[in-house]
């Protein structure tokens, strides 16, 4: 079984692990103490993928939460999930005991992880020892503050370094660039994102300013709060995996659906869209989901989590993940998705690069027996699209204009990976920059040209 | 010795007469007796011996017309009509695998059973003979006619009781072998395929059902027994032997469809050998690929199935049907064994011949495939599964490609890495290079020209390695979601509202061969291109294998000239694959479903000018 590991990271990927994992355990049909809940339903799942069976048979997912404050593991720890992880896999480090947190400085998660990762190091790779072919890790984390960010950035220097051969994704919650009262973030986030670059084999963008407008728009919530957001992101998370975790046809492991989406590998930043997104908090809206009306929605720009502008640009892949209301799957018909993708086709609403050859992939991912859906069908879409640079653009653009001002450097000043590489700054900056160069070169037809050398 | 005739004169006259009945019977048998005898036989002719009383030979004279017509049509039969015992327990394993290649010609219409047809010949020809024979008498003398119209009835009585004995109780009571249907212990659990029906094969098939359905302790409640009398119409006995056909199908069709042995047995083949959860394969392939990348000739075939089991076992537990699989090699990779079954030319025959003489990857030749048991194999015959077999043999060719494709995009994003941050450039690029063969046009390339080489090779690599997979992903989407998702859809949907065994074979039979028709028989005119295309994608995994050891190779111009040839051959053959696609949908429009996804945005055939679809 190839199995994967979850890294979460800071009080963000803490945060969102949390509702990732209630979601995981509900579809699984598995309680909240880890026990298999309706044992006579047959539902061919793979439970090994993010689960191992404990000696009690208790399933326990493969799972490290990591932050350098204890507010939000500690609220994890006693709520009613506390059971469900691995004790042991709650790290916090010693020295941060007392002091408490990375204070929203990259430099000083960065710094702390390279006091304390032997002992974070040790429950990895217990946890990918009791994999019998382990196959990667999934990192959530936010790149604003500064465990998820410093922290996350020396965990995928080590990972790749420990575990050359294996897949990292991650889920990256990018900071609004305005209206955040972590003044450092671009920083922050421009030094998380060279790792991301050179480290990660996919990284899903998850942007703050486009799920508030999702809540708000359209599921009408006057306040969306973080659980709101975090629920939309771990809808994300259970969907994208849906298909490793109820295997069908294709897209059954990790590699396999980063390789659809990944055409050259340091372009592998995604940008996601859900239809139909629900909350709690929200009222249901009444609507006909067909096949090709989930197709549609998923590439209209307002379902987009990542604030970013399609008018220009192309995509450079795009895998939809279509499911099921109910476990029955007879409302996905094979004959409506052809249909839907020669409408699309037909309509040209998708542009794709014009070097390689790159459709509208389709996964039908099964749905739980465990959890009946209001809608008949729903859709994921996970897509590279060269216009997520405008993001990084209005970040990078942001951290230029900081690090022209020196501003706020005084703080990054002391810490050891500064002192070690007085470039670092500069360093990412380029690498952010060369990254939006590639997506943009990516645009043009010469792209897949070469000569000879000389 | 003296062998002459007794002389009859010195019997009394009635065992005269008798002995000449004795002798006419035997006559009608074709035997020459001592009153009389058989002089030719083209025509008949036939000689009474004079010494016998002259009453007694005008009498025998009267009978003569008969005999001669009797031997005349037994003649006509036993030289015309090739006669073979009907086997009821004839399985068409060991029939298809004798003819394999007509089996494979005909994959497109139903099998016929050879054997019934010319059963059926002959009982038509019986018939043929019996109406002669009436037709005869009714002409000639009225004694005559009484006499035939006792012996006749009389002589069916132990026929009709075998006949009754088969059709309403499967059971066969023929101690001198005289019945039409013989058992054969070799092949004690075959079956054979439902075809055209003559009547031979309807009782044939009956008797078959009612043994298997009691076999399994089960009553067959709509089978009501009929007794066969010979004065009733002719067209009685079809429409008995039918209505009890008919019963004991419906009877095995529910035990098959209502215990639930098909549909279990349907989905464990649909998902391992079809790849509805095709995550089995990469956990399986995960486990053999050490033994797999061997020879063909040297793998352990023993050790590929224990882990095929374990393979089976840790994504499928408790599976009944794991232990049915099972792994096997063989002669030819599937483009050759297609071009085989496909009847090409001699000469490519003589070019596959060669092919089977030389060592293929164990991953080109694996095979798996599920051992059927009775009753099961009933439906899922030899015909299905070898059907059953060619796709799954598709789909893994197709799957492993894949499989290569992705282990190569790992060395292509660990090329990638080597790029090295403008402040810690040291010399690590240059001493990397150094053992390159880059032509340099002033003295060493810095680093910034070898970061400028490896990025491009990192973008090109990335391309050809964009287009491969592309097109490998588009024909296993096709093969699975388009093709096999949708005829399954269909066939769960016909199977639901099956009731007799012909029904259930016959949709299974069509599904199947539907399957196979959409994903490999009809693009058979293209199959050189796609083979052409995995072997371009082998080649390309290969040139990544050597340069993931060998990274300094990625420096030289011989690479970077190999790598430029590569991307024109690609894309040259992906145009004339999607170019034959185009072409082939004209006869099955199913494909422009796969022509969609491959060119989606219509490149191709905007570039040719081609009208959209």
């Amino acid at each position: 079984m190839r199995e994967i590991i979850t890294l979460q990271v800071g009080q963000c990927g803490n945060q969102i692990g949390k509702e990732f994992w209630t979601k995981m355990s509900a579809e699984h049909g598995i309680s909240k103490e880890g026990v298999v809940e309706h044992p006579e339903v047959q539902a061919n799942d793979r439970k090994d993928v993010f689960f191992y069976q404990a000696d009690d048979d208790r399933y326990v997912p493969r799972s490290i939460l990591v932050d350098l404050e204890g507010t939000v593991l500690d609220t994890i720890r006693t709520s009613e999930m506390g059971r469900f992880y691995n004790s042991e896999n709650f790290f916090m480090p010693e020295t941060s005991r007392e002091g408490g947190g990375a204070g929203n400085l990259w430099s000083s998660g960065y710094d702390q992880a390279g006091e304390s990762h032997t002992g974070l190091f040790e429950n990895i790779d217990r946890e990918a020892e009791g994999c019998d072919s382990l196959e990667g890790f999934i990192l959530c984390h936010s790149l604003a503050g500064g465990t998820g960010s410093g922290y996350g950035s020396y965990l995928l220097e080590k990972l790749r370094e420990r575990y050359p051969d294996k897949l990292i994704q991650t889920y990256s919650v990018f900071p609004a660039p305005d209206g955040s009262d972590v003044v450092v973030q671009t920083y922050n986030s421009i030094l998380t994102m060279q790792r991301l670059i050179e480290h990660a084999d996919a990284t899903v963008v998850l942007d703050n300013v486009a799920l508030n407008q999702i809540a708000e728009e359209k599921l009408k919530l006057t306040q969306p709060t973080v659980v709101d957001l975090n629920e939309f992101i771990s809808t994300v998370m259970v969907s994208s995996t849906a298909t490793m975790r109820f295997p069908g046809y294709m897209y059954n492991d990790l590699g396999g659906i980063i390789a659809s989406l990944v055409p050259t590998p340091r372009c592998h930043f995604l940008m996601t869209s859900y239809t139909p997104l629900a909350s709690q908090n929200a009222q249901q809206a009444i609507r006909k989901t067909s096949v090709h009306d989930v197709m549609r929605r998923l590439i209209e720009p307002h379902n987009l989590m990542v604030s970013c502008s399609r008018s220009e640009g192309v995509y450079a892949s795009i895998l939809n993940i279509i499911q099921p209301g109910s476990a029955n799957s007879s409302d996905i018909d094979q004959t409506a998705i052809h249909k839907s993708l020669q409408q699309l086709r037909a309509k040209q609403r998708v542009k794709f690069v014009p070097w390689c050859p790159a459709s509208i992939q389709v996964a039908v991912a099964k749905r739980s027996p465990f959890i009946e859906q209001s809608s008949r069908v729903s859709g994921l879409m996970l897509a590279n699209h060269t216009s997520i640079t405008t993001l990084f653009e209005k970040i990078l653009k942001d951290f230029w204009t900081m690090l022209k001002n020196k501003a706020f450097l005084f703080k990054y000043a002391e810490s050891n990976v500064i002192k070690a590489n007085e470039k670092e700054f500069d360093d990412c900056g380029n690498a952010v920059a060369s990254l939006i160069s590639e997506y943009r070169a990516m645009e043009d037809p010469l792209y897949g040209s070469l000569t000879p050398i000389q | 010795m003296d062998r002459g005739p007794p002389s009859l004169q010195a019997l009394p006259y009635s065992m005269q007469e008798d002995e000449i009945i004795e002798d006419f019977l035997n006559i009608l048998m074709g035997i020459s007796t001592n009153t009389i005898a058989i002089a030719d036989l083209k025509p008949p002719r036939l000689e009474i011996n004079t010494s016998l009383d002259p009453s007694l030979q005008a009498i025998s004279q009267r009978v003569l017309p008969l005999a001669r017509a009797y031997i005349k049509l037994s003649l006509f039969v036993s030289n015309t009509l090739p006669y073979a015992p009907f086997h009821p327990n004839l399985t068409p394993k060991s029939y298809l695998q004798e003819d394999s290649m007509i089996d494979h010609r005909n994959m497109d219409g139903r099998i016929k059973l050879c054997l019934c047809d010319s059963l059926h010949t002959v009982l038509w020809e019986y018939h043929c003979m019996v109406t002669s024979l009436e037709t005869l008498f009714s002409r000639g003398d009225l004694k005559l006619l009484e006499f035939v119209g006792y012996i006749q009835p009389n002589a069916c009585v132990p026929f009709f009781e075998m006949l009754q004995n088969w059709l309403y109780h499967g059971r066969l009571d023929d101690p001198y072998d005289e019945f039409f249907i013989t058992p054969d212990k070799t092949h004690k659990d075959g079956f054979f395929i439902p075809g055209e029906k003559g009547d031979v094969s309807l009782i044939a098939e009956t008797g078959k059902y009612i043994q298997t359905i009691r076999s399994m302790g089960k009553e067959i409640p709509g089978l009501i027994e009929e007794k066969f009398v010979y004065t009733s119409p002719q067209n009685t006995y079809s429409h008995m032997i039918r209505k009890a056909h008919e019963a004991s199908s419906q009877g095995i069709g529910e035990i098959i469809l209502r215990d639930q042995l098909l549909g279990k047995r349907l989905w464990s083949l649909k998902k391992v050998l079809m790849f509805a959860e095709s995550d089995f394969f990469v956990n399986f392939m995960d486990v053999v690929e050490g033994e797999m990348r061997k020879d063909s000739t040297i793998v352990s075939l023993h050790q590929v199935n224990t882990l095929l089991n374990v393979s089976l076992n840790s994504c499928f537990p408790g599976d009944e049907y794991n232990q049915d699989f099972s792994c096997s090699l063989c002669s030819t990779d599937l483009i050759q064994e297609m071009k085989i079954i496909l009847g090409e030319s001699s000469r490519s025959r003589e070019r596959s011949k060669q092919s089977q003489d030389r060592p293929h990857l164990a991953w080109h030749v694996l095979s798996i495939t599920q051992t059927i048991p009775y009753p099961s194999d009933m439906v899922l015959n030899s015909l299905i599964m070898q059907k059953i077999n060619l796709i799954f043999r598709h789909l893994f060719s197709l799957k492993y490609t894949d499989r290569r494709l992705n282990a190569s995009r790992l060395v292509i994003q660990s090329i990638s890495r080597m790029r090295e941050r403008p402040s810690r450039r040291a010399s690590g690029l240059t001493l990397l290079a150094g053992t390159g063969h880059v032509r340099r046009t002033a003295g060493q390339p810095d680093d910034q020209q070898l970061q400028a080489i490896l990025d491009d090779t990192v973008r090109i690599t990335s391309i050809v390695w964009g287009n491969l997979r592309h097109t490998v992903q588009g024909l296993l989407d096709y093969s699975c979601r388009t093709v096999i998702e949708r005829v399954w859809k269909t066939l769960m949907h016909q199977l639901s509202s099956a009731t007799t065994f012909q029904q259930i074979y016959q949709t299974i039979e069509t599904g199947v061969s539907d399957i196979l028709h959409d994903i490999l028989l009809s693009l058979t005119s293209i199959l050189e291109i796609i083979n052409a295309f995995l072997q371009l994608a082998d080649e390309f995994c290969e040139m990544m294998e050597f340069v993931r050891v060998n990274r300094e190779h990625l420096f030289t111009a011989e690479f970077r000239a190999r790598l430029i040839a590569m991307h024109g051959n690609v894309i040259q053959t992906r145009h004339a694959l999607v170019l034959s696609l185009l072409e082939q949908s004209k006869q099955n429009g199913i494909i422009k479903d796969l022509i969609v996804n491959l060119d989606f945005q219509e490149k191709i055939m905007g570039e040719q000018g081609i009208h959209r679809m």
